[in-house]
């Protein structure tokens, strides 16, 4: 066992950024026959390097496109890196903006267990913890409808409630508390900082560089695909905040 | 890398999925699940009507003839179908959690084999109700169900991939499911074809799977060695291909969806 939670060496990842992909049968030919199917490349990270220690928190601070979201996807093991390795240790909680993996036809219920399943835990055991979700989330009186019918706040609350329900060695959070209303944001705040001190480690991602500074020891501030800065959180989004203004 | 303790942890995942899909399926549908019975019935019923003067006098029996080679034609060439959107419809889990990508084409595969399961109900009756021959034979049934089970599973991996790729398979796949149809002789004795286009129906894998649920459903008789070794050798072909195919590809996945 080493003391640290996550491990990134030498990281790229290459997109193939074709404007229009390939779907359909005659156009693949026809670029094929151009051998023109492969351009394009488009580097989303390149040389990404750095570690996080167990129970440390780090912030990742950059603009749109910088590729926060797909860092955190590569640690996830979502997606595999075209370059360089990834080294995680223990159980990992992702909670992505960009998608809170829950089927919008099926009700809160279902989705529950759904997710709960896929993170591995029994019907009898979400039924246990079911109340405690509903209750943290705050949506008592939505149990049985759709979550295609909820407003972007509930679903994510739910999400994060999901989540954040059992003890977990890494933590990944991207964009959560962009979405909820200040009470709720208090709430995921609190319950970051007590699995923090039950020993998670914690990614986190956000615009706001004043929410990395409360929440994350040290941060790493990434702009187009490039590793600019990493240090204590404070030094980090002090430079980050002095780019964002000089633009 | 295979850990199966590590697998173990998504079977319960499957079990929720499997679920959701059946229960989606029959949503809101008066009769429900009665209509996996019921289906395979009423198709029978019409094509037996068209059909049977046709063939009278050829085969004995024609809704057993008939239902063997529909079950058995149904739940393979439906695997194919849908496994060719298994990856796309469950986009939402995998752009957001590390799973293996294979759960989901495995719980379209069950779902498939569970209707397959529900229609012997149908089957049985109308064996029960034609007075077809009822022996120890049918004892070789689930035996004859693994190996279509594990065809069904390669077949639907494959079209998984290359449907996550190309999503024009979607729509020849219908048009190659109503060829393959008329190639599998569902409807028709094989003797009706003349010699010089049987070796279409060698090639067709489809047909021995069929013919063995035949010989113990139709004519209940012991399928023979023959018969069973080659629908044997097709199916780990089948599903060792299909398993290559989409392990090599997995990882693309997630830029396709």
């Amino acid at each position: 066992m080493s003391d640290t939670a996550v491990k990134v060496e030498n990281v790229s990842m290459m997109f193939n950024l074709s404007r229009k992909r390939e779907e359909r049968l005659k156009e693949y030919v026809i670029n094929l026959l151009k051998r023109k199917l492969f351009f394009d490349e488009f580097w989303a990270l390149r040389d990404i390097s750095f570690e996080v220690k167990k129970g440390d928190t780090l912030g990742i601070v950059g603009t749109n496109g910088s590729g926060k979201t797909t860092l955190l996807r590569l640690v996830a093991g979502i997606m595999q890196p075209t370059k360089g390795k990834i080294t995680t240790e223990g159980s990992i909680a992702p909670l992505f903006a960009i998608g809170t993996g829950f089927d919008h036809s099926l009700t809160a219920r279902e989705n529950i267990y759904l997710v709960g399943a896929l993170r591995g835990y029994s019907r009898a055991y979400m039924k246990k913890r079911f109340d405690e979700i509903i209750d943290f989330a705050e949506l008592e009186d939505f149990v049985d409808v759709p979550v295609k019918n909820f407003s972007s706040g509930m679903t994510s609350r739910l999400a994060f409630a999901i989540a954040t329900l059992v003890q977990t060695d890494i933590l990944i959070a991207d964009e959560v508390l962009a979405v909820g209303d200040a009470k709720f944001r208090q709430k995921s705040v609190d319950r970051m900082a007590k699995m923090r001190s039950n020993g998670a480690t914690v990614l986190f991602v956000s615009h706001s560089s004043s929410q990395v500074q409360k929440i994350c020891r040290n941060a790493i501030w990434l702009d187009h695909g490039k590793l600019v800065m990493s240090g204590s959180s404070k030094e980090v989004c002090d430079a980050y905040a002095d780019y964002c203004k000089k633009q | 890398m295979f850990k199966l303790e590590e697998q173990m942890k998504y079977f319960g995942f499957l079990k929720e999925v499997v679920k959701r899909d059946i229960k989606k399926k029959y949503y809101k549908s008066a009769l429900g699940v009665v209509w996996t019975v019921l289906n395979p019935l009423l198709s029978m019923l019409v094509i037996t009507i068209v059909f049977s003067t046709l063939f009278k006098r050829n085969i004995e029996n024609y809704p057993i003839y008939l239902l063997c080679g529909q079950l058995m034609f149904g739940f393979i060439s439906g695997a194919g179908s849908s496994g060719l959107n298994a990856i796309l419809s469950n986009a939402s889990y995998i752009r957001v959690v590390y799973m293996p990508k294979y759960i989901f084409v495995l719980s379209r595969v069950i779902e498939g084999f569970v209707d397959l399961l529900f229609s012997l109900i149908a089957l049985f009756l109308v064996m029960i109700f034609t007075g077809a021959p009822i022996t120890w034979n049918l004892l070789i049934l689930p035996l004859l169900f693994v190996l279509a089970f594990m065809f069904a599973l390669g077949w639907a991996l494959i079209f998984a991939t290359y449907g996550t790729f190309l999503r024009d398979l979607q729509h020849l796949y219908g048009i190659f499911r109503t060829l393959w149809m008329w190639v599998s002789a569902i409807f028709y004795p094989v003797s009706i074809i003349p010699s010089t286009y049987r070796f279409i129906f060698d090639l067709n894998p489809l047909i021995h799977y069929i013919s063995i649920m035949r010989s113990i459903c139709h004519e209940g008789v012991m399928p023979t060695e023959k018969s069973l070794i080659i629908a044997s050798c097709y199916s780990v072909l089948m599903l060792a291909m299909g398993i290559s195919v989409f392990k090599a590809n997995e990882n693309k996945f997630l830029l396709y969806i």
